[in-house]
């Protein structure tokens, strides 16, 4: 026959338990669930992509700028290969720096 | 002679006019006295005026101090119902003859929580789709705080037996107080000790808008100052589709273990899926505002009531604010002890105030974390690590819920 002291001892070790290995459990899957899916990295929200491709531009300006201010100073750099340099061509700046040049 | 007889019929028209005056003076008094029994002024006892009193320092903390006005004050409106006296307001009678019989709280009461106990899951339903699991899946650690926060749960449930005041049944009503949550505590309650509920619901509404008072002092005392500057680093991004599986996932593992937390886990767990697709903004909407705030109105009109003269100027009342109290700081100490011993195993460290959020008490208990973290160090954002094992504690008590209405 179960007393109540019994059963006031069950609920306890049943009530701790269960959560703890409940909460447990979850904590474990989370954990897996980040390590098993490649796609659980962080994914960049929207404002974050946008400020990043802000970023982007911003550097790849700064570049052409750094790129240009060299060039014009001290002639056309071979380092300027870079595919985004494909726009403004790197001929047309290596003849504005000759006519600049020339002009002088 | 004729004048005397004359004399003598007057006087004996003025005798009956007299006697006449008497009796109708008399009945007029008895009419007037069966009127006054019948009025509630006449019918309050001492107990119902000091309920009174209590009822309008409810109404009086919500609207003048702002302490869970949305709970308070509907609380307070309820307790002032319940002790009018003569409304009938607060009766329930089964009899289908006698349908009409029952009082509007009375009905509430019956279908909302004693008889089909619909309240309490669909407030877990607004719950879930107002909570952000992110920071418990950036730091899932936190949950185990959830869990040792929930400790205070069994400490008064041991105490309540200890006074051998309650049956099982009831200690189990009055520990669950310690999960500091409302809408558990008053399922568990409605399904236990109905006759508790009242008494039980109140302490806890009034506790949890307390836990500015009852918390700050025992983090200070469990923790160094050191302890208390502890730096945590900021959470990582979580991304969608974490957030997706893991009330899916969450659910059915509560679900098969503790199958009679099935009515309040699966409603939080579908009022935060439906949050997380994104593709249901009308119905999260409709959960988290139209539903909740009816659900609330209806549930706190109906707690309040229950808080009756007869039923609350007793000795398990008494000793019902008495365990409330230690459950509060004794799942406090257990969140922040936790932690601490976490800590020991753990190379990177967690700021043992956070462990205290586990009670529940959402969001209270989290800034008060927050608040005292920043008083020791300005650099403390401890908020949004605080939330982790906050939404645990919410988890974890209708898991202790579960438990509790399958074995007690």
């Amino acid at each position: 026959m179960i007393t109540e002291l019994d059963k006031a001892v069950t609920l306890t070790v049943a009530g701790l338990g269960a959560v703890f290995l409940i909460l447990f459990l979850i904590m474990l899957l989370t954990l897996l669930l980040k390590r098993a899916l490649p796609l659980t990295a962080a994914e960049p929200s929207a404002a974050k992509a946008r400020s990043r491709r802000n970023d982007k531009e911003l550097a790849a300006a700064a570049a052409v700028a750094a790129t240009l201010t060299r060039q014009v100073a001290g002639g056309p750099s071979h380092a300027v290969s870079d595919s985004r340099w494909k726009g403004y061509g790197r001929g047309q700046l290596t003849q504005s720096w000759r006519r600049r040049t020339w002009r002088r | 002679m004729g004048g005397d007889s004359l004399r003598s019929r007057g006087d004996g028209a003025h005798g009956a006019g007299d006697r006449w005056t008497r009796k109708a003076g008399r009945g007029d008094l008895l009419e007037l006295q069966r009127y006054l029994d019948q009025i509630g002024l006449t019918n309050l006892t001492w107990g119902n005026l000091v309920l009174l009193l209590v009822g309008l320092g409810f109404i009086f903390v919500a609207i003048a101090k702002k302490m869970e006005p949305y709970e308070l004050l509907p609380i307070g409106l309820g307790i002032i119902l319940a002790n009018l006296p003569l409304t009938r307001m607060t009766v329930f009678d089964p009899d289908p003859a006698a349908v009409q019989a029952s009082g509007l709280l009375g009905i509430f009461f019956h279908y909302g929580l004693s008889f089909w106990n619909l309240l309490p899951p669909l407030i877990f339903l607004g719950l879930g789709a107002m909570t952000d699991f992110g920071p418990i899946i950036a730091n899932p650690k936190t949950l185990l705080l959830g869990a040792a926060a929930q400790l205070g749960i069994f400490v008064a449930f041991w105490g309540s037996l200890a006074t051998g005041l309650f049956s099982i049944p009831e200690a189990s009503a009055v520990a669950i107080i310690g999960g500091a949550d409302g809408p558990t505590t008053i399922y568990t309650s409605a399904r236990l000790a109905p006759e508790l509920l009242g008494i039980v619901g109140v302490v806890a509404y009034s506790y949890m808008a307390s836990v500015a008072f009852i918390q700050p002092p025992l983090m200070r005392l469990l923790t160094t100052e050191k302890e208390r500057q502890i730096e945590m680093k900021p959470l990582r991004e979580v991304s969608k589709l974490e957030r997706l599986l893991f009330p899916t996932l969450g659910m059915v593992i509560i679900i098969l273990l503790v199958p009679q937390s099935a009515p309040l886990i699966s409603m939080f767990m579908i009022g935060n899926l439906f949050r997380e697709s994104g593709v249901v903004p009308h119905l999260v909407s409709a959960a988290s505002n139209e539903i909740l705030n009816v659900v609330t109105i209806f549930l706190m009109l109906t707690v309040g009531a229950q808080m009756s003269a007869e039923r609350v100027f007793t000795l398990k009342s008494l000793a019902i604010f008495g365990l409330g109290l230690v459950a509060f700081g004794a799942g406090t100490a257990g969140g922040l002890l936790f932690a601490k011993i976490m800590n020991l195993f753990s190379k990177e460290k967690v700021n043992p105030l956070i462990g205290s959020a586990g009670v529940s008490a959402v969001p209270m208990a989290a800034r008060i974390s927050h608040q005292l973290g920043q008083e020791a160090n300005e650099r403390n954002m401890l908020l949004p690590h605080a939330m982790g094992p906050n939404v645990a504690g919410v988890i974890g008590s209708a898991v202790v819920a579960g438990v509790f209405l399958a074995l007690a």
